[in-house]
């Protein structure tokens, strides 16, 4: 009976309940309590122990839905449109002589910095509007026509 | 004349009715016609030179990077396309805008990307075009 009630002091929120358990301790009141507060009166430490396994099971549920947040913060996004043509007053860039290769046969060419299809099309086309004729021959390695990285060595197609 | 009294005031309400319904028509046709439309959203892996997608699909890898082509119908001298990428619970990707000065038929691409790959779960892309809803797409990323 002692037990019971220290144990309904340290948990005031017992499974149990502090009251119940103080309601058992009045004379001839014992038959009326419910069957699981009489068990906890007979059986403290067997209560305290159901408690306590329950308490932990609720918290590993709880702990589970608290789901950690994805991190998107070194998300990389672009855009482009059909009608994005490149701007026919756009300064071409000085991309160097063309790579040596005799002229109706394949050539290469690296990118680099700065670099875009149609810039690569009107140094060795001198069109820009032929670099569809580049990333075709380059469908290995170019998904997206906007997307070129220095580095990349791209086949240059006979005008 | 009573009678014809009676016609006049007939005459003049069918008269109100059908200039009403006039109004209404041609406000209805100036909205119709006026401005662009979203026709068509896919997923994919890949674009090609004309923005369309070339590998469709709606499945994606963690390291993929993920296109959707947006395609427009119509004219109009300044339109704002927007792309809003969602995680499962809503939570935000990425947020990308495009203004477009459709003529026709036109196509506009976003992508994403994630260096260290894309959790796997379901994900939302949803479409506005002048900040108007147009369309949304679902996908999924799966563990390769």
């Amino acid at each position: 009976m002692e037990d019971a009630a220290i144990g309904s002091s340290l948990f005031p929120f017992s499974f149990y309940g502090a009251h119940l358990s103080r309601a058992a301790r009045i004379p001839g009141t014992e038959d009326a309590l419910p069957c699981s507060v009489r068990r906890a009166e007979a059986f403290p430490l067997r209560a305290w122990m159901e408690k306590e396994i329950l308490v932990g099971i609720f918290d590993r549920l709880g702990k589970k839905e608290e789901k950690p947040k994805a991190d998107f913060s070194n998300v990389q996004a672009g855009s482009s449109t059909t009608a994005a043509a490149p701007p026919a007053e756009a300064p071409v860039p000085d991309l160097g002589p063309a790579a040596p290769g005799t002229s109706g046969s394949e050539q290469s060419y690296t990118v680099v910095a700065g670099d875009s299809l149609s810039k690569i099309a009107k140094h060795f086309y001198g069109d820009a509007n032929k670099w569809p004729r580049i990333h075709e021959a380059n469908r290995d390695q170019i998904k997206n026509p906007d997307l070129i990285y220095p580095g990349q060595k791209l086949r240059i197609p006979a005008a | 004349m009573h009678l014809s009294k009676k016609i006049q005031l007939s005459l003049c309400v069918v008269l109100l009715v059908a200039s009403a319904a006039c109004r209404g028509n041609g406000a209805n046709t100036t909205a119709g016609t006026a401005g662009v439309r979203v026709t068509d959203v896919t997923l994919g892996r890949s674009v090609g030179g004309d923005k369309a997608i070339t590998d469709r699909t709606d499945t994606f890898k963690p390291n993929d990077t993920i296109y959707a082509s947006v395609a427009t119908d119509g004219a109009a001298p300044s339109a704002i396309l927007r792309a809003k990428w969602s995680f499962e619970d809503g939570q935000l990707v990425n947020e990308s805008t495009r203004t477009i000065a459709p003529v026709n038929k036109e196509r506009t691409e976003f992508h994403i990307a994630k260096p260290d790959g894309w959790p796997a779960g379901k994900y939302k892309l949803e479409v506005f075009l002048n900040d108007q809803s147009a369309e949304t797409k679902s996908f999924d990323v799966r563990g390769s």
